[in-house]
């Protein structure tokens, strides 16, 4: 079982502890944020928070933790995540629990609130997105739902300041207000009841004559709703719940047996319980909410779903996903020009000095060398060329996400990856895996089968990540200016969207592969919902991500570029008989290099990016520079020369492409791999899954080049 | 007051769950989404190839396959 972050049990002087739960997408992590001052993205789609955020705040001389779970539809515990939810509301470790609801869908949101209520402890109704709802003239009333729910109610929009500070005073005087527990006995038909009311009995037998200590009423009444709902893993929930463990529950067993030949007499089916329960809750919450919510002029406006219409459904919908990810590539590729070019300026300008100083300080030649060869110049060249992209292709990514586009991906591409055996969600997995595989891999716990899951895990890295994504978009440029000289910036942008086009064409492939063999899978469930769309926080997002992922790739670059810069310098600068370690190195690779039609610098350089993707083609060209004595590289505008200078050909940047797009994920991933599966294998499949694929796709354009090339001579 | 399957629904038509039992069986977590019997339900949109078709119900925007869709009954509502 895995570990979670539990709060551990505390005095009554420190801090009281918050939870925030509700279903996806209502702004929990928006509040959060808004309490804590934490930064954690609040992406506009299902599953976005995956793992449990913690942040603090102290208001009126009360300083309180909060804990942000994931969202979540209910509590039934399908899924890691709602066992997660469910265990912290029980453990009583938390002081307050608020549910976070849309106002803009009341109903639905309070199948969750309920069966949270049920749970016992104290509870809080946040309302958010109030402001979403006066612009579809909804109105709630607030003191009608307190009496129903028997729970204190504040209703906020989350963006407003003033609001969380209403929230705040609320939390303060929530903990002092007493609840009325017999709200959730509303929810239930009468033998319902009286069979809860039976096994809470049995339970407080149980408890008693093996000297354990009582639990609360609620709890009690919560064990007994598990018991009911699903009998299967009756020991299992309720040893969790009460701490007695599966022979001591003697009089509950009985007790539930009894209830089950009830039933039978009654003519029900004791499995349909499960249903009836949650069919009691779903009209209770729409009973709930009817009763609470008005509309101003009468109507309800309906949600505008003019944009969804026109930009989802239909051919229409492909189309305008190719338009988006084109837009963002081609402003990404537009935008990192200017500032590649400033960047490399400026660093000769300052290399030119650095030199001068180093000569000064009378250091030895060769360490002047390996300092500015070494070291500087790989890592101005990823700060140059390759962060430029990156911070301006996560903004704006973040954007997209933030709109609440993402879903309609997954709607769109629901059916490829129906018949490749697992679902649109998939698509979300890949859409994350573009910003970082990491992130990515982790997203798959929104799959919903553990198949599926290890599906999506071992295909995200076929979807370039960042990283990745600016060695594309370099290398395209290269094979652009020597192919097709003066090509505008549109064919750069539409040769890197096929790039994408075809890493997911094969993270589909795989997924059938994969799917028929290996892990078969069951994907016939599968509900997705699409969330409003609401508009993001333009300049705060952006400003927030250039200055995040900036400071991201900085670190990386000195954390992985510099060592791997100083270490290319040594091997190319100490000699082992009439060559360096290097060339002995790329010349031991050379043969591999040429059946897959590339060299063995390339594949040295692809081995040693291991830790961070970006910085595979400053080792590369090093390996050039050093090994042929050629000075200077300023940015990327003499790439092409350098390249052709070392025997490149068209067939060989082709087939770099195709390298960087597949082969394996950097460490990180892979880690996180590890510690998602808790199999080292697993990263073992999912380094070895797309290199197998980029290498095969390598000896295929060898093959077929060789063979042209062949025709040609004969003829 | 014909009763049909979700995926016959056309679109834009208002309709009521009427039964939903074998979509249970396939599927237990429906009743999270908001779907239950009595409930408005109406089709919105469809995706490229003709599935998932996205539902309004209870103020949200289900998608749901079209595998699922036929295990529920609905009985649209007359015409005004």
């Amino acid at each position: 079982m895995k570990k979670h972050n539990k709060p551990k049990k505390r005095a009554a002087s420190e801090s009281k502890t918050l939870l925030l739960a509700g279903n996806p997408n209502v702004g929990k992590s928006t509040v959060f944020n808004a309490l804590t001052g934490l930064k954690q993205h609040t992406g506009n789609w299902t599953g976005k928070t995956v793992e449990l955020a913690r942040g603090g705040f102290v208001f009126e001389d009360l300083s309180y933790t909060v804990y942000d779970l994931p969202g979540t539809y209910s509590l039934n515990f399908n899924s890691a995540e709602e066992k997660v939810a469910s265990d912290f509301i029980l453990n009583n470790n938390c002081d307050l629990t608020i549910v976070v609801v849309d106002a803009t869908c009341l109903g639905r949101n309070l199948i969750l609130a309920l069966q949270i209520l049920e749970m016992g402890g104290d509870v809080l109704i946040c309302l958010n997105l109030m402001d979403e709802a006066k612009r579809r003239g909804i109105e709630i009333d607030a003191s009608e739902l307190e009496k129903e729910l028997g729970a204190p109610v504040v209703a906020i929009a989350a963006k407003n300041k003033r609001d969380i500070l209403k929230l705040k005073e609320k939390i303060r005087s929530a903990q002092s207000q007493n609840r009325n527990g017999d709200a959730t006995r509303n929810i239930y038909p009468r033998f319902i009841n009286n069979a809860l009311d039976d096994i809470s009995e049995a339970l407080e037998s149980d408890l008693i004559e093996n000297k354990t200590s009582d639990i609360s009423d609620s709890a009690k009444r919560y064990a007994a709703l598990s018991a009911l709902t699903d009998p299967r893993s009756v020991s299992e929930r309720l040893s969790e719940i009460t701490g007695l463990k599966g022979a001591q529950f003697n009089h509950t067993r009985q007790e539930l047996k009894k209830i089950e030949s009830e039933l039978e007499f009654m003519g029900m089916d004791p499995k349909d319980l499960r249903e009836t329960i949650s069919a009691s809750r779903a009209a209770a919450a729409k009973r709930i909410s009817d009763g609470c919510v008005s509309f101003t002029n009468g109507k309800r406006r309906e949600r505008n779903l003019k944009i969804d219409k026109r930009l989802t459904s239909g051919r229409a919908g492909v189309l305008t996903m190719l338009l988006f990810f084109g837009a963002l590539i081609w402003l990404t590729v537009c935008g990192a020009n200017y500032p590649s070019t400033l960047l490399s300026g400026f660093f000769e300008w300052v290399k030119f000095y650095l030199e001068k100083a180093l000569e000064l300080l009378k250091l030895p030649e060769p360490a002047v060398r390996l300092i500015i060869d070494g070291a500087y110049t790989t890592v101005t060249w990823i700060i140059a060329v390759m962060l430029p992209p990156m911070a301006i292709f996560f903004p704006l990514f973040t954007l997209l996400e933030d709109l609440g586009y993402l879903p309609r991906v997954a709607f769109n591409l629901d059916s490829c990856f129906k018949r490749c055996g697992t679902g649109g969600k998939q698509a979300l997995t890949l859409c994350m895996g573009l910003g970082c595989n990491a992130v990515g891999v982790v997203g798959c716990r929104i799959m919903p089968t553990e198949n599926e899951r290890k599906i999506a895990l071992l295909t995200n890295s076929f979807i370039p990540c960042n990283g990745k994504f600016a060695l594309i978009i370099t290398v395209s440029g290269v094979i652009l200016a020597a192919a097709k000289p003066g090509i505008s910036t549109f064919g750069r942008a539409a040769l890197i969207l096929g790039a994408i086009t075809l890493s997911v064409g094969a993270a589909l492939l795989a997924t059938k592969i994969l799917s028929k063999t290996v892990y078969k899978t069951d994907n016939s469930r599968s509900v997705l919902e699409l969330p409003p769309y609401r508009k993001p926080q333009i300049w705060k997002t952006i400003y927030r991500s250039v200055f995040d992922r900036t400071l991201f790739v900085l670190c990386r670059a000195l954390v992985s570029a510099l060592p791997a810069g100083v270490l290319i310098w040594l091997l190319a600068n100490v000699q082992i008989g009439d060559a360096s370690i290097l060339n002995w190195a790329g010349r031991f690779l050379d043969p591999i290099g040429s059946i897959l039609g590339i060299d063995g610098f390339i594949i040295l350089a692809f081995i040693l990016s291991l830790p961070a993707n970006e910085i595979m083609l400053p080792i590369l060209i090093m390996c050039y520079l050093q090994t042929s004595g050629m000075q200077d590289v300023s940015g990327a505008a003499n790439l092409a020369e350098i390249f052709s200078a070392h025997g490149w050909t068209i067939l060989t940047a082709v087939n770099v492409l195709i390298l960087t797009l597949f082969h394996s994920p950097c460490c990180t991933t892979l880690l996180t791999i590890i510690r998602e599966t808790g199999n080292k294998l697993m990263a073992l499949y999912a380094a070895l899954l797309p290199t197998a694929f980029g290498v095969g796709m390598c000896l295929l354009t060898t093959g077929i080049y060789k063979a042209v090339e062949l025709i040609f001579t004969v003829c | 007051m014909k009763i049909m399957t979700l995926d016959e629904l056309p679109i834009d038509v208002e309709a009521d769950i009427v039964d939903m039992d074998n979509a249970l069986k396939e599927n237990g977590r429906l009743y999270e989404f908001g779907f239950s019997p009595r409930a408005t339900i109406t089709a919105k949109f469809c995706g490229p190839f003709g599935d998932p078709t996205a539902y309004m119900i209870m103020g949200a925007l289900i998608a749901l396959r079209k595998n699922e869709a036929e295990l529920i009954r609905v009985c649209p509502h007359e015409e005004a």
